[in-house]
């Protein structure tokens, strides 16, 4: 039964600082970086693939195939532009362009988390040769590093270090797909043994992991019918029609024909060799070296009227386009998911602890917009704490429902979230400290068996910066997991109420 | 048929065009043969005159990295291949096709240009008789 009254609480959240400091950071690498390198980088990578099919046919010229394509040299151009001027259309197209690349690749900016914390050792060394080369992950929070195992990580370093072949795209290999369903993580507590130093010994390790994808609808690669429905699509006929019309207009250009004779007979050059040699590392080399003498000659020519317009055009039709991709990526990521994790925590001052967990995700609804979220977690010491006679610790079982629920007069989509725990101690056991350190009491508090429930219904307001005004209600029949009240003894609140009204268009 | 160059082909009257595609990576690939969709066939035929050149346009559409690739056959005795790849400044990538219809002693000239022997449109090789399995292991034993 109840046994507390209900919790009611106004907290307000910067949440997301984290989050908004990570899309900032996204965006900001989208924006530093060289566009036109990256076009010339994709044109390479074409190439290679080109020169790598076997069936149904051989390409016969993979190099001149690529500078035949107009459409390429037509978003170098844009590249360019985006270079000149980032927030021109054409500048933020190919940010939504390549920020959509990088999570679609899972590759992560990188990390502005520096750390002062000196390292000393052998393995520290090895980890950290590991997070230059790409095989590993590095995180680093407060005196925590945490490394996690990538499988396409691993592959690109051993590519780095020719011990696999550089030019061979193992990303739609069955393997690496099944390889990218697990990760393996480890953290080290860096406060443990040699206090202030990463040294990975054993009592720095703090905790490691392994988790397993075992359905994984989220592959945008799934979902042909969508595809085929853009294709089919009034965006897409349109993108090809301007596609077509710049294709036009180049070829009225006569700098871009004179240019463009230029480096096909360049070109033919390579692909000739390459037609007698097979070398291909000798001939991708030449090919790079042509494109990187070649491609800025093309952004110096002077643009006619109408190759400015087909180009304006162009960028118009794919931004559109853009946005119905991003659109079935965002509906692919509410797929249902479910993962499986074994997490091990290490303590200084109790036995490990083992937690099995699964967790299951999914967007409910044709469209997707509700989130539905159920997880069970059981969890396990190694062997018996002092003064407890059993191992087996709680068993949780967590599920939470979100759903936007439009906007309120002027202010931005309410979310509704009501959630759900429910735990279960079969014994009186001892709880490991939060963070725990050297300075954890050898025996913590003991949590009492029983069963807990809590139940929290959530209204979220999104208001500007990132800043988010939740308004829930608790209720448990326990307050050990009840965090409001805690909140509320340590935070003091400032209220604006004219902008407050003013989110809600009330002058 | 003939390459004239990079996607540009000359057959003769009738002949049939075949068109190989394998998408990889999620890619959809839709086919269109002077505009009309032609779905799941994967061969058309030129005219049977000369005509005005036929023109198809290869599609594809999927996620980062999907890919097609293509094979025009009959081409100077061989398949031509071709490759598209949804890269992120080239996410719906197209390629098109133009085929040219000459007459039969055009296209024997070309062949003959580039030192290839058309077979001509529609003609079947004749084939030597398939002997029944009885007669072929009897010949293998020595007709005992």
């Amino acid at each position: 039964m109840i046994r507390r009254i209900l919790v009611f609480g106004f907290v307000a959240l910067l949440t997301a600082p984290s989050a908004f400091a990570q899309s900032a950071d996204s965006d900001t690498a989208a924006k530093a970086r060289n566009a036109r390198a990256e076009s010339i980088d994709q044109m390479f990578q074409l190439a290679i693939r080109n020169a790598g099919q076997t069936k149904p046919a051989p390409v016969k010229e993979p190099f001149g195939d690529v500078v035949a394509i107009k459409r390429l040299l037509a978003m170098y151009l844009i590249a360019a532009q985006h270079d000149a001027m980032p927030t021109s259309a054409a500048g933020k197209l190919i940010d939504a362009l390549l920020l959509r690349a990088d999570k679609q690749l899972g590759a992560t900016s990188p990390s502005t988390a520096s750390t002062t914390i000196a390292s000393k050792g052998l393995v520290p060394e090895i980890l950290g040769v590991a997070v230059e080369s790409g095989a590993i992950n590095r995180d680093v929070k407060g005196s925590t590093f945490t490394f996690q195992i990538t499988p396409m990580g691993v592959v690109k370093a051993l590519q780095g270090k020719a011990l696999l072949d550089i030019y061979a795209d193992y990303s739609t290999s069955p393997a690496a797909r099944f390889a990218s369903r697990f990760a393996v993580s480890a953290s080290f507590d860096t406060t443990r043994g040699t206090a202030g130093t990463f040294t990975a010994e054993g009592n720095q390790l703090s905790a490691w992991s392994l988790r397993a994808k075992l359905v994984d609808g989220r592959d945008p690669a799934d979902y042909a019918q969508l595809w085929s429905e853009l294709q089919a699509g009034d965006e897409s006929k349109a993108f090809g029609k301007a596609a077509d019309d710049a294709v036009a207009a180049f070829v009225q250009w006569t700098e871009f024909k004179d240019w463009h004779a230029g480096l096909t007979k360049k070109v033919e050059g390579i692909d000739k060799a390459y037609s007698t040699s097979k070398d291909l590392k000798k001939s991708s080399i030449a090919f790079r070296v042509a494109l990187n003498e070649e491609l800025p000659k093309l952004a110096e020519l002077t643009r006619p009227a109408s190759v400015k317009k087909a180009l304006d055009d162009y960028v118009q039709a794919m931004t559109k386009v853009q946005t119905e991709i991003e659109a079935i990526y965002d509906f692919a990521s509410k797929g249902q998911l479910l993962t499986a994790e074994w997490l091990t925590t290490r303590d200084e001052t109790l036995p490990d602890l083992y937690t099995a967990t699964a967790i299951y995700a999914v967007g409910l609804g044709k469209a997707r917009k509700t989130d539905f979220t159920l997880n069970a977690v059981a969890s396990f010491f190694r062997s018996k704490p002092q003064g407890v006679d059993h191992t087996f610790k709680t068993f949780d079982v967590n599920a939470q429902l979100d759903h936007p629920l439009g906007k309120v007069l002027n202010a931005k989509a309410l979310l509704f979230t009501i959630a759900g725990r429910y735990s279960y101690l079969p014994n009186d056991t001892v709880a490991p400290g939060a963070g725990a350190g050297p300075s954890t009491p050898a025996a913590a508090s003991p949590a009492l068996k029983g069963h807990i429930g809590v139940l929290q219904v959530k209204f979220t307001l999104p208001v500007t910066g990132g800043v988010k005004i939740p308004l829930s209600i608790t209720a448990s029949n326990r307050t050990e997991l009840i965090k409001e009240k805690d909140i509320r003894a340590s935070f003091g609140l400032t209220f604006d109420l004219d902008s407050a009204l003013a989110i809600v268009g009330i002058k | 048929m003939h390459r004239i160059q990079r996607h540009e082909y000359v057959g003769q009257p009738g002949e049939l065009v075949r068109i190989a595609t394998i998408t990889q990576g999620g890619g959809r690939v839709r086919l269109t043969v002077d505009g009309q969709d032609i779905g799941n066939v994967r061969s058309f035929s030129l005219p049977n005159a000369p005509a005005p050149d036929r023109h198809l346009r290869i599609d594809l559409a999927g996620p980062l990295n999907a890919s097609c690739g293509v094979g025009i056959s009959t081409v100077d005795g061989g398949t031509d291949g071709d490759f598209l790849l949804c890269q992120a400044f080239n996410p719906l990538p197209s390629s098109d096709y133009t085929f040219k219809v000459a007459s039969l002693a055009s296209v024997a000239a070309f062949g003959a240009l580039k030192g290839i022997a058309p077979r001509p449109a529609g003609k079947k090789v004749k084939k030597a008789p398939r002997k029944s399995t009885r007669a072929r292991s009897k010949a293998k034993k020595g007709g005992r």
